[in-house]
């Protein structure tokens, strides 16, 4: 199925809407809006990548639907309940949603095997998540389950510091399963790794995220990667949606062009 | 040469700026002078401190098993007290980092008692609690107890700020609790400086047990008093030399423990 289909399924009620943002607006000072007015829905199961220039608002975007940061006004819906204002249920909304940051965000000390149960926080399992020291069985073996689907089960005693950035970003991928979340929000998960690395954690959190029927939505500076692995780009740009369109029927000159 | 214009040395200081350093070195000439310390006064007492080392050596070991049994007792003190100090120091710490307290009222009190605990000198701690719970080891225990809080929970606090971000980003994104965030992405990261912090707080936890016995509160001090008291500066010689190795001793196992820990 690809981006055009979904949009249109959605649009006739067909597909589930996993997100839906309804006239977003965020401003960090009166003189600085970031963006304003921002509408679209995000068909359950489907990838979607967020492009634009510095300052466009996509991480701001991405750090909107777990309420990491708070919004100025318009609505956002994860699964038909409100995500945003002084309605949602915060903590039931972020464990429904896994995020890959940019920089892996794992603690150093910790072993990889620990930074994965760590995900388990996110189903209120309570102190036994908080090391892998401590977490049941099961727990462990879920999470070096986790590790084998990255391919780093051989890593899982090491220390996470002692990781490449790309293993360290695929242990933050393993994390992210291990919350066993319906959405994965990655922001720039390429950004800060060389390009084989980039191009190799690219292509694992895609395919693994569609093995899983995860909906994905992630943020790119990198355009083959929107084109490549997404079904649907949404550009960012003058305080608005500048395109949102099928990857399939896009090229890189085109998204380029938004840049100028 | 280049036509530009080099610029000065120094900076040409402003009016206030000047007007500080100048009552700041005032102040400092009027301490020496309030202090009364003068050359003459230094001549008369090294020959006296010269004789007060002559009357300490040989050190007399007349006592060495009442020294040894009484350094232990400080050292159980400094340990118990330093235990005890760290553990209340933790909650405390974490009230009183301003990323992690519930409330800002919080931090600004916690803090508060923090300074408190640690402006107040440990004797004076020692008074209190010899006034509290009567002449002994505990009042010590307590007192260093407080003293380690002082010291403690500030650095715990500022080791917990400084922290990365970036995980405590994660665990909150996935809806992690306050606790889980703190147990599972702040203090790991924190553990080498609480443990560096912790270990100093044991050293000087062992020194600050020392004089605690001068006004009642047990350890080794009140040896030290007595045999002062008494002239029986030979005696007094054993347990500063004692004194000294505990402290020592002390300060290389801590230096050790930090190489293989950290």
């Amino acid at each position: 199925m690809n981006a055009l289909t979904q949009n249109f399924e959605v649009a006739a009620g067909q597909v589930p809407v996993a997100i839906s943002i309804r006239n977003l607006c965020k401003s960090f000072t009166r003189e600085r809006r970031v963006f304003s007015d921002v509408s679209f829905d995000v068909a359950e199961g489907s990838i979607v990548a967020l492009i634009g220039a510095n300052g466009a608002g996509k991480s701001t975007l991405l750090r909107c639907l777990p309420q990491l940061i708070d919004t100025d006004s318009g609505d956002i819906e994860i699964f038909g309940k409100r995500a945003n204002g002084v309605r949602s249920d915060t903590k039931a909304t972020r464990s429904r949603i896994g995020f890959v940051f940019q920089k892996h965000n794992l603690v150093g000390r910790l072993s990889a095997l620990t930074n994965v149960v760590h995900g388990a926080q996110a189903r209120g399992v309570g102190i036994r998540a908080w090391s892998q020291a401590l977490a049941p069985v099961e727990l462990r073996a879920e999470a070096l389950h986790c590790l084998e689907r990255v391919g780093l089960a051989h890593v899982a005693s090491q220390r996470a510091d002692s990781l490449s950035g790309g293993q360290s970003q695929r242990v933050a991928i393993a994390r992210a399963l291990m919350q066993r979340p319906d959405i994965v929000l990655a922001d720039e998960p390429a950004a800060s790794l060389d390009p084989q690395a980039g191009e190799e954690v690219m292509q694992l959190f895609a395919a693994l995220m569609r093995r899983e029927k995860k909906t994905v939505v992630f943020t790119s500076h990198n355009l083959n990667h929107a084109l490549q692995y997404a079904d649907r780009v949404i550009a960012l740009g003058q305080g608005g949606i500048q395109l949102d369109a099928p990857s399939r029927g896009l090229n890189e000159q085109d998204l380029r062009n938004l840049y100028v | 040469m280049s036509e530009n214009i080099l610029p000065t040395r120094f900076d040409r200081p402003n009016p206030l700026t000047f007007a500080i350093a100048v009552a700041v070195g005032a102040f400092v000439l009027v301490s020496f002078y309030h202090s009364g310390l003068s050359f003459e006064k230094l001549d008369r007492g090294l020959p006296a401190l010269a004789r007060l080392g002559a009357q300490m050596f040989p050190p007399s070991i007349e006592r060495l098993p009442q020294v040894l049994t009484m350094l232990l007792q400080t050292f159980e003190m400094a340990v118990a007290g330093t235990l005890l100090g760290l553990i209340f120091s933790l909650p405390l710490a974490i009230l009183a980092a301003p990323s992690l307290s519930p409330h800002p009222l919080c931090v600004w009190l916690v803090r508060g008692l923090v300074a408190l605990f640690r402006t107040v000198p440990d004797l004076v701690w020692a008074i209190v609690f010899v006034i509290a719970v009567g002449l002994g080891p505990a009042a010590g225990v307590l007192a260093l107890m407080i003293d380690t809080i002082g010291f403690a929970a500030r650095f715990f606090a500022e080791a917990m700020e400084e922290t990365d971000k970036g995980p405590r980003e994660a665990l909150t994104a996935m809806g992690a609790s306050r606790s889980g965030v703190i147990f599972s992405a702040v203090i790991p990261q924190a553990l080498p400086s609480m443990i560096n912090t912790s270990l100093f707080s044991l050293e000087k936890a062992t020194r600050g047990s020392v004089v605690l016995g001068l006004v009642g509160a047990g350890g080794i001090g009140i040896e030290l008093k007595v045999s002062l008291e008494l002239f029986d500066y030979d005696q007094a010689a054993t347990t500063i030399i004692a004194i000294f190795i505990l402290v020592l001793l002390v300060e290389r196992a801590s230096t050790w423990v930090r190489s293989r820990i950290l």
